[in-house]
């Protein structure tokens, strides 16, 4: 194998790849990268053993085709201290040479035939959706995601396609939050899988807007234990989560009759600066909402007390609940509306946090009771 | 560090569970009972009235065999609510006389009455005061034993039963020790009385003869503990639930058992008791430990800690389980001794709810606080007493 590259792309194709092979693994092979010409592009492939991810770099020229298997994280290393503004890179079978004005690095490689296969996109998408609206979407859910699975915490976001509304929802337990959008193309049967936080975050790493086009989409593909989602030449392949999904609409409140409307940032800031006086024992800040007026308060036992005052637009019955900070905090930082919506009903019943439409965003969170 | 000066009261209930029966229904006094589970289901005695004591009844025993013993005994399924608002009721006394009074279980607890003796007079004096007043108040007996320490205090509670009180000095402590038989040492079971028998020990004077280097060759770490106990020496504090770091319950079997399905239920019932501790005392636990002792004196802990602090029996439970189920799939050995502890004890303040199992949770809460009474069939009686816990 025998190229020329422009480095700087090569070296964002290597930082994308990184995602996947910097995990601490037992391996060595799944912290490589595999390089493949075949025709007139560098084709890289990394995988972590559970997620994959193909993507392209243009060549300037390409001498000689071929594969090889290098370590990622040095290769990267390399190209990101390099200053040339295209390199040579040169295989065999016992090593790699990385060549720019005046340096030159040999490195040693790993046989291509170890290496495990890293699926491509093939075949129709199942799904076709707006590339800025799933970036959403998944920003708005990923973090109630639970960091493992268990009967009702689900480390992973589940996509639910109804005709053409796309949904996906996340929970931990104790919130649970839900984004839609609008389905633009693929298939025409619905469909229902859990893909795990893990791939979703290196969605989020590598999948952004091309700088070059105006709307960008993602292709989603579905198999029996794997999603494949594609943007461009980026694939990213992952298995699903096993399990099932807990039954989410059962919690979704439908009776939640005290509503208040908030500034989100000022609530944002309002919550944080609350939280200072919470333990790691009982994370809670209390809410007492009355007429146009929220009144934020926390005590921890050694330290002392907040309270902070939030002009809301309230004509409802006063009430005070307890909520984790964090839980309230992770949703008003992930969304962006400027105003947000409160709904209650009890102190021991979840809340909702939304916009003007709940079908775009819902986040339902769980009370922390506050009994003495 | 000296502990002299202590005076420590162990009090605990005549048949308990039966005599509560025969006070409420005067038609049962002088009549053989007992109270415990269904003959059908394999249930056993939790207590055996003193009536039916004589035909060889003993708490433990299968239901089934004590009714074999004694076909005319009147078998009750017990009350255990009624039991538990009695028990309320004999601790509400004790705690009259100190603060420090630390519950064995729902009918046995140990008192440190040092600091009491100016106010209720010597110590002798403030166990027949508190004898009185739960027999004026509760019309059933107990017996008290008294003692500088925890571990001779409970021996002396159990030497005249019923309605005893036996009152142990400290300058004669081996007088009362030394002719004891040995089976009384406590955490000492059926390996260690072969191995006492083989060594010709028969009681504690006997014990006290054997050097340290002996017992330490014969029962490990344990031979320590016996040594320090022939000699009437243990140092443990009494500790109210309310200020304990941690609560456990464990118990040393009579003779070794290996049965798994008998010594998991086993253990459910000592979790039970654990968080009824807990809950009575409104603390929360994080961690829990499950204590095993094998034959050859090899003590084993294996401990867990919660996601968030509990008081939910079923929580605890789960932890405990898994614990001793993982105990189980590395070894088959018979135990000798099984316990459940909880730690990291907390206020319970706030809580995070749960948004798909709250209603389940709070189901389970309900049911805690409806039987913190239900103790199992097996009673306190058959958790210490006895040949050890009966298998059928």
């Amino acid at each position: 194998m025998k190229t020329r590259l422009p480095r700087h792309e090569f070296q964002e194709a290597l930082t994308a790849v990184a995602t996947l092979t910097g995990g601490r693994t037992t391996k060595p092979i799944l912290g490589c990268v595999k390089l493949v010409i075949d025709g007139d592009r560098l084709d890289l492939s990394a995988t972590d053993g559970e997620a994959g991810l193909r993507l392209g770099v243009p060549t300037l020229s390409v001498d000689e085709p071929g594969q090889t298997v290098v370590q990622a994280d040095r290769l990267l290393n390399i190209i990101r201290e390099m200053a040339d503004v295209e390199i040579a890179l040169e295989a065999n079978d016992s090593h790699c040479m990385i060549r720019g004005a005046g340096s030159e690095f040999k490195i040693y490689v790993q046989r291509p035939e170890d290496f495990p296969p890293v699926p491509g996109f093939e075949g129709e998408a199942d799904l076709v959706v707006d590339g800025d609206q799933i970036r959403r979407m998944i920003a708005w859910t990923i973090y109630a995601a639970a960091r493992e699975t268990s009967r009702f915490a689900i480390n992973g976001v589940l996509w639910e396609k109804h005709g053409e509304q796309l949904f996906l929802i996340a929970t931990d337990g104790r919130r649970l939050a839900r984004a839609g959008g609008r389905v633009r193309g693929g298939g025409t049967s619905d469909f229902q899988a859990i893909l795990p936080g893990k791939a979703l975050n290196v969605f989020e790493k590598v999948f952004n807007p091309p700088r070059d086009a105006d709307g960008w989409q993602v292709d989603v593909k579905l198999m029996p234990n794997q999603a494949l989602l594609r943007s461009g030449d980026r694939v990213l392949s992952t298995v699903l989560v096993e399990g099932h999904f807990p039954k989410y609409d059962d919690v979704i409140p439908k009776d939640n009759d005290k509503c208040a409307r908030v500034d989100r940032l000022e609530f944002n800031s309002a919550i944080r600066r609350a939280a200072l006086l919470t333990t790691e024992e009982s994370r809670a800040v209390k809410l007492s909402f009355s007429r146009d007026q929220l009144v934020i308060t926390s005590q921890s036992p050694e330290q002392g007390e907040a309270t902070i005052q939030v002009p809301i637009a309230y004509d409802g019955e006063p009430m005070a609940i307890g909520f984790n900070p964090a839980f309230v905090n992770d949703a008003l930082r992930a969304i962006s509306f400027e105003e947000i919506h409160i709904e209650l009903k009890e102190p021991t019943r979840p809340g909702i946090i939304c916009g003007e439409d709940k079908g775009e965003f819902l986040y339902v969170v769980m009370p922390v009771s506050l009994s003495s | 560090m000296s502990s002299d000066s202590r005076h420590i009261l162990h009090l605990d209930m005549d048949a308990f569970f039966a005599a509560v029966e025969q006070r409420d229904r005067p038609e049962l006094r002088g009549k053989p009972v007992l109270v415990g589970g269904d003959p059908n289901e394999r249930g056993v005695v939790a207590t055996a009235s003193y009536e039916a004591r004589p035909y060889g009844c003993r708490s433990a025993m299968p239901m089934a065999q004590a009714i074999r013993l004694c076909p005319h005994a009147v078998v009750l399924r017990g009350r255990m609510d009624r039991y538990a608002e009695v028990s309320r009721q004999m601790f509400a006394i004790m705690e009259r006389f100190t603060p420090l009074v630390e519950p064995l279980s729902i009918d046995e607890a140990f008192l440190d009455v040092t600091g009491s003796t100016r106010l209720f007079g010597p110590q002798q004096q403030i166990a027949r005061e508190l004898k009185a007043r739960i027999r004026a108040e509760t019309e059933l007996t107990a017996s008290v034993g008294v003692a500088p320490n925890k571990f001779l205090a409970k021996l002396a509670s159990d030497l005249q039963k019923p309605d005893g009180l036996v009152i142990v000095p400290q300058d004669g402590v081996l007088t009362f020790l030394d002719p004891l038989p040995i089976a009384r040492l406590w955490g000492a079971g059926q390996a260690a009385a072969r191995r006492f028998e083989r060594l010709g020990v028969r009681n504690f004077a006997d014990l006290r003869r054997l050097a340290p280097e002996t017992l330490q060759r014969e029962f490990g770490d344990a031979g320590e503990h016996f040594y320090r106990l022939v000699r009437g020496i243990d140092d443990r504090p009494v500790v109210p639930d309310r200020d304990a770091k941690s609560i456990s319950h464990e118990h040393t079997f009579a003779t070794d058992i290996a049965d798994r399905a008998f010594l998991r239920a086993f253990l459910l019932h000592q979790t039970e008791h654990v968080a009824q501790r807990l809950r009575r005392h409104d603390r929360h636990a994080r961690t829990v430990t499950v204590k095993i002792r094998t034959p050859d004196f090899a003590t084993v802990t294996r401990r867990t800690t919660l996601e968030r602090p509990t008081d939910v029996t079923d929580e605890l439970w789960q932890a405990a389980a898994s614990l001793f189920e993982t105990w189980t799939r590395q070894s088959d050995a018979p135990l000798r001794l099984l316990g459940v502890g909880v730690a990291q004890l907390s206020e319970p303040g706030t809580e995070q709810l749960s948004l798909f199992a709250q209603e389940q949770l709070d189901k389970r809460r309900r049911l805690d606080q409806t039987a913190d009474q239900i103790r199992d069939r097996f009673g306190k009686d058959a958790l210490s007493r006895g040949g050890g816990p009966a298998r059928s």
